[in-house]
Formats: structure tokens, sequence, C-alpha cells
């Protein structure tokens, strides 16, 4: 369900408004956002296009609709982002794009469920240092997604 | 389980910045605004439902010494069922909502939840809610679980 459609009380309320009443804690989930598209054993259009499919698959409007700056910079293709739900078949993604957002969908399913061989092609395509910071990234955008939804914020 | 890397480097290796902030981000969580025994419930049932085997079978010593019990456990996922006060039955709806199917926590819900928690304590939970997840997948896929399915209290 849309998050638009969320009941809520506090329609003007923002998702960095309602952490920021325990300051220090979310300084520090600040931080790691900033060092996960500061680190370069994934790039920033890779991170972005699996932040950005997560959001499509929860249904977080939100998170749709920020662009990281970063990715921006580096020069996100919007008609790619638009092709984004098409991308097992689309041929503008590359198969090392195709890998990755795959193994992103995948735990946002069930981290379990990850075979010897998934892990495998997503090391081929980003190395196994990648496959750590894909790992732990597409988490962090699943969970931070997920907190928007619940209390139903608007604004990013 | 799997219980066997699969990489010969961790994140500490490939992204030292981003592995600090991680460390950084539990060691600010506490000492915190909610009551351990309340967060501890929501760690566990956070690690369940990720299915990872540290988090799901992690009890805290200093949780059990202000109230936890094992019993508890049995009603994480039905919290209105297991006789827990109904400030910790608010909080595992939130969570409840929050790993399964967020647009199930209403209006309604939030103002229970503002009944019991301040904002702060409403932070501090959705951060601990966020902060769980990541990690469990990160120990979970890249083969780090531990090989026995027991309860471990640190």
């Amino acid at each position: 369900m849309p998050s638009d459609q969320l009941a809520t009380n506090h329609p003007n309320e923002s998702f960095e408004w309602v952490v920021s009443q325990r300051p220090r804690y979310a300084a520090a989930l600040a931080d790691i956002e900033a060092a996960l598209w500061r680190q370069e054993a994934v790039g920033p259009l890779l991170l972005e296009l699996c932040r950005l499919r997560i959001a499509q698959l929860l249904g977080c409007d939100a998170a749709l609709t920020h662009r990281t700056p970063e990715a921006v910079d580096a020069g996100l293709d919007e008609n790619l982002v638009r092709s984004l739900s098409r991308w097992p078949t689309d041929s503008r993604f590359t198969e090392h794009e195709r890998t990755c957002l795959g193994y992103a969908e995948q735990l946002l399913i069930d981290a379990q469920s990850v075979s010897d061989d998934d892990a495998d092609r997503v090391m081929e395509a980003v190395g196994q240092g990648g496959f750590l910071v894909l790992t732990y990234a597409c988490g962090l955008f699943e969970t931070t997604q997920r907190a928007r939804l619940t209390i139903g914020a608007e604004r990013w | 389980m799997r219980s066997t890397p699969r990489t010969d480097v961790t994140l500490e290796d490939v992204a030292p910045e981003l592995a600090a902030a991680q460390a950084r981000f539990m060691e600010v969580a506490y000492p915190g605004a909610v009551d351990l025994v309340t967060r501890e419930l929501l760690r566990i049932l956070s690690g369940r439902l990720s299915h990872c085997g540290i988090c799901r079978n992690l009890r805290l010593r200093a949780a059990i010494d202000r109230g936890f019990d094992e019993s508890m456990v049995s009603h994480l996922e039905d919290p209105e069922n297991g006789g827990l006060p109904e400030r910790q039955q608010i909080a595992l709806r939130l969570a409840n909502a929050f790993l399964t199917a967020p647009a199930n926590f209403s209006a309604e819900d939030r103002a229970v939840m503002e009944r019991h928690f301040t904002a702060e304590q409403i932070a501090e939970l959705l951060l601990d809610l966020i902060r769980f997840r990541p990690g469990s997948k990160l120990t979970v896929a890249s083969g780090r679980e531990p090989e026995s399915d027991e309860l471990v209290y640190a």
C-alpha cells in the first residue's frame, strides 16, 4: 500500500524530525548513510538503482521520489530509473546491474534464501567487498523505508 | 543456517568508515530512553522475522536482570494474547508492522503509542528497528551465523 494512503495524525511530519527526537542515535544513522555513499566498493549509481527498486517493491513513495545527490552527480539516468520494474528484460541494464538488482530483491524477501551461486554471481559483479557493502546497504535501504512507511512520513 | 563465511574479507576491511559508523550506531543505542526489556523484545522479534540465528538466540543478561522472561518470547508476534502490559503490546505491534506490513500501523495505533511513549522513546524504538535488520542480513548472507541454534547469553 503506497505511503500516501496511510492514515496519520501527523501529515506534515518528516522522517528526519521523528528520529531527531533521539539526536545522538539519529546522527549516528546519518553518519552511516554518509559513509555508505562515500565508500568505493559499490558505486553510487548501482546503489541508487537498488535503493529505488526496493522503494518500488515496498511502495515507499517518499524514497521513490528522492534522488541521492551522489547518484545524481555520478550521472543517474532517469530513463533507466523509469525502466526499473523491467530490469530482468530491459537491455539498457547491464548484466552486473541485473545481478545486483536481483540480489536486492532476494535480500528483501529473505537473506536465508541466498545460495552460494547467488552470492558468487554478486561477487563476480562487485567483488567480495562489494557483496558485503551491497548486502548491508540493501538492508539499510529497506529498514529506513519501512520506518517511513510505518509512521506515514510523507516528506523525505 | 550457514556458518562458513562466503568472503575472505570483512566489512571493516573494505569499507572501514562504514564499519566504524555501524559500530558507532550500536554504541549510541545504549543506554536509552526505553526500558531494556521492551527493547529486547523488539530485538528478538526482529531477529526471528529476519531469520538471523545470532539475533534471535541472543539474550542480554542486563534485560533478564530487569525482568525479561523467556515466556515473553512465545507471544512476540501476537502480543495481545501474551499477558504483556499494553505498553509492550503496542511497541510489538509497531515492530510487527514495521517488519512485515507497515501499512498495518494505523493512526489509532500511533495514538496509543504516544500515550505510552514520549517522542524521544518512539524515535529510539524506530532507530532500533532500523539498526537491527541490516546487520542481521549481512550476518546471514555472508555466512557468519553460528553452527549452534541454542540460546546465547551475553
